[in-house]
């Protein structure tokens, strides 16, 4: 018997069915679609993340950190109070000797601070920064304009403020450049505001931006950094400059076995790195979740198939009297079985993507994060395919069970 | 030629040790063309003869020729393109495929032999037609009477133009007037179309409408007689 003549006896056997059909594959549909699911809101999740990591820092740009690289709680504790950061090793690696591929060095002082303007208080990040953060960070006044060198070098009172800073402090919308806030009772001159960036992983809504020369010496009172920020001048030459850095500091710390670095580099490559293999494994797990219920389909469906291999024995006994052999009465239920789980896949795989298209529109609107959809490739390859093989798989038995029927005892069967 | 060559012939059941004689030793021959009935009381065998001569079963001791071969040497495929190509059968109980139509019902012996494709639908509608159902060839079979229904196999069965036809109580379900034009029907393909039958029944108006009426009793043949006044006309067929 021809195949194409094996598919149709097989779909014209599920017809018969319909609605039984359709409650069968139920199972296999629900599996698929939600691997289609954790797949696409799992690459739509890490897209997001990247996008944002991208778009905020500059792929030229890489931190350091005090401290080891973070790796047990006692490592933990010692970059929290560390201080090895200092002005030193920012001037270190402003020389062109030691670094040549290093066009700008930005310390970066931390704070959280509150800011009050006429009886209106905010509690804000407060970042103090050189003018080469707008350039590193992106960071462009929608208003007033960004911090200068001067600025830095005059230890100058000015400050950049975040959007949701200035419509905290400024009820009525009123023009905020040229306006005065206090913070820890010093009065910094608001100089330019930061355009909305919306909720997302990196913003800069919430921030103050002042010189860094300021915020050491009249706010936060520490002669060390939390982070030096260092921008290559191509970013071929990232890993060579991460390179240049760990020498440089070491040298100025005095430090000869790697192993004992107080300090940690790490460019944006890394923590895309990061981020892309911690969102892969996640994705791995909860997929692996959504397969099990693939294997509990793939039951349903050998169930059903003995059932319908029961129900028609006599079908069987007059298809094998009238000349079918034992292996295409093997082909036709196993055929059935897989047509079945693959159609369930198809609709899984419809349903899932749907779903994920709707989801990601939904998180878009509503949560305001730029959630792109990916319709993922892969996934619905590795579901149709996975879906036959639970056909294949669960259908050989059942099928096994109609090819051995004899045609004689089929034929009586009543 | 002989289409089959029984020579003792036994089947004996062996149901968990315990042993049944089905058929104790049967010898017959059938030519190319006869119309045979096969009588005799429910238990006396006649079912079990069917189907070891209708190949779908074996028979434990005895030798079984068809179409001239010895049925011990094929394999279970072999017999199974032999069900296909030479054997054609009409059951009691009809055994259609319910929701298929009339023609697909009886293509369906072609979906599992050599005829090409493009021959199919021409040979079903042939067969369709000599069974006089042309009219319902698009119905699904279970929208027909009995009587229809049981035309339809008989469409089924002479389909590819087998070498033998076995018919196993095809009237058995059917009243006497249905059952009537199917009787015709079978003879008619013997008769006119030169088809060999075997018939399988335990009324004697039935089996009357052959030419030759074997009698088994026991598992064995009790009588194989020429039947003197053969049935053609369908007033004397009386239930």
């Amino acid at each position: 018997m021809k195949l194409t003549y094996s598919i149709k006896t097989a779909t014209s056997g599920l017809r018969t069915h319909k609605s039984r059909s359709a409650l069968t594959i139920l199972g296999i549909v629900i599996g698929i679609a939600s691997i289609m699911i954790v797949m696409s809101l799992g690459s739509g999740a890490q897209n997001l993340i990247l996008g944002e990591i991208q778009g905020t820092v500059g792929s030229k740009v890489i931190e350091i950190r005090p401290g080891r690289d973070a790796n047990g709680p006692s490592d933990f504790l010692s970059v929290l109070f560390s201080d090895s950061l200092k002005m030193k090793d920012v001037e270190a690696l402003s020389k062109k000797s030691n670094a040549p591929n290093i066009i700008g060095v930005m310390p970066l002082a931390l704070g959280s601070e509150s800011a009050v303007y006429q009886g209106e208080t905010f509690r804000a990040t407060l970042y103090g920064m050189n003018e080469l953060a707008s350039r590193m960070y992106n960071m462009i006044p929608s208003e007033g304009r960004f911090l200068t060198e001067e600025d830095v070098k005059s230890y100058s009172d000015v400050a950049v403020i975040g959007d949701k800073v200035k419509k905290e402090l400024f009820l009525n919308n009123e023009e905020a450049v040229g306006q005065k806030i206090k913070v820890k009772g010093k009065i910094f001159k608001i100089i330019g505001v930061l355009p909305e960036k919306g909720q997302g992983f990196i913003s800069f809504d919430e921030t103050i931006v002042v010189p860094y020369t300021t915020a050491q010496q009249y706010i936060l009172g520490k002669k060390y950094f939390q982070h030096i920020i260092v921008e290559a001048d191509l970013e071929e030459n990232v890993p060579r400059v991460v390179e240049d850095i760990k020498t440089t500091l070491r040298e100025s710390h005095n430090i000869t076995d790697p192993e004992k670095d107080d300090f940690s580099v790490s460019s944006q490559a890394d923590a895309l790195k990061m981020v892309g293999s911690v969102m892969d494994a996640l994705t791995v797990l909860l997929a692996a979740v959504a397969a099990i219920s693939l294997i509990v389909g793939g039951i349903g469906i050998m169930n059903i198939m003995l059932v319908s291999v029961t129900e028609r024995t006599k079908e069987i006994g007059l298809r094998k009297a009238i000349g079918a052999t034992n292996k295409e009465i093997l082909v036709q239920f196993l055929l059935e079985a897989v047509i079945l789980t693959a159609l369930g896949g198809i609709v899984g795989i419809i349903l899932g993507s749907s779903l994920s298209l709707v989801t990601s529109i939904l998180i878009t609107k509503f949560a305001g994060l730029n959630w792109p959809f990916t319709f993922p490739v892969g996934a619905a390859i590795l579901g149709l395919v996975v879906s036959s093989l639970v056909g294949l798989v669960f259908g050989i038995y059942p099928a096994n069970q109609a090819a051995k029927k004899s045609p004689m005892e089929a034929l009586r069967y009543e | 030629m002989n289409i089959i060559e029984a020579k003792n012939l036994t089947k004996i059941y062996d149901n968990d040790g315990v042993k049944t004689k089905a058929l104790a030793g049967v010898d017959f021959t059938v030519r190319k063309g006869e119309f045979v009935a096969i009588m005799g009381p429910s238990g006396s065998g006649k079912s079990t003869l069917l189907q070891i001569l209708g190949l779908l079963d074996d028979y434990t001791h005895g030798e079984y020729k068809f179409l001239g071969k010895n049925i011990k040497n094929f394999n279970q495929d072999e017999i199974a393109k032999m069900r296909n190509e030479d054997v054609g059968f009409v059951f009691q109980a009809f055994n259609l495929l319910p929701k298929s139509t009339v023609l697909e019902n009886v293509k369906l012996p072609l979906l599992y032999s050599d005829h090409p494709e493009s021959e199919w639908n021409a040979l079903a509608t042939k067969a369709v037609e000599a069974v006089g159902l042309s009219h319902r060839i698009n119905f699904e079979a279970n929208q027909l009477s009995g009587g229809e229904k049981q035309r339809v196999a008989i469409a089924r069965a002479l389909v590819h133009s087998p070498a033998i036809i076995f018919a196993d109580e095809p009237t058995g379900n059917l009243d006497s007037k249905s059952g009537q034009a199917v009787i015709e029907i079978i003879q008619k393909l013997n008769k006119e179309m030169g088809h060999t039958i075997i018939l399988i029944t335990h009324e004697t108006y039935t089996a009357e409408y052959a030419e030759r009426i074997i009698r088994l009793h026991d598992g064995a043949i009790e009588s194989d007689k020429v039947v003197e006044n053969r049935k053609t006309d369908h007033k004397s067929f009386v239930k």
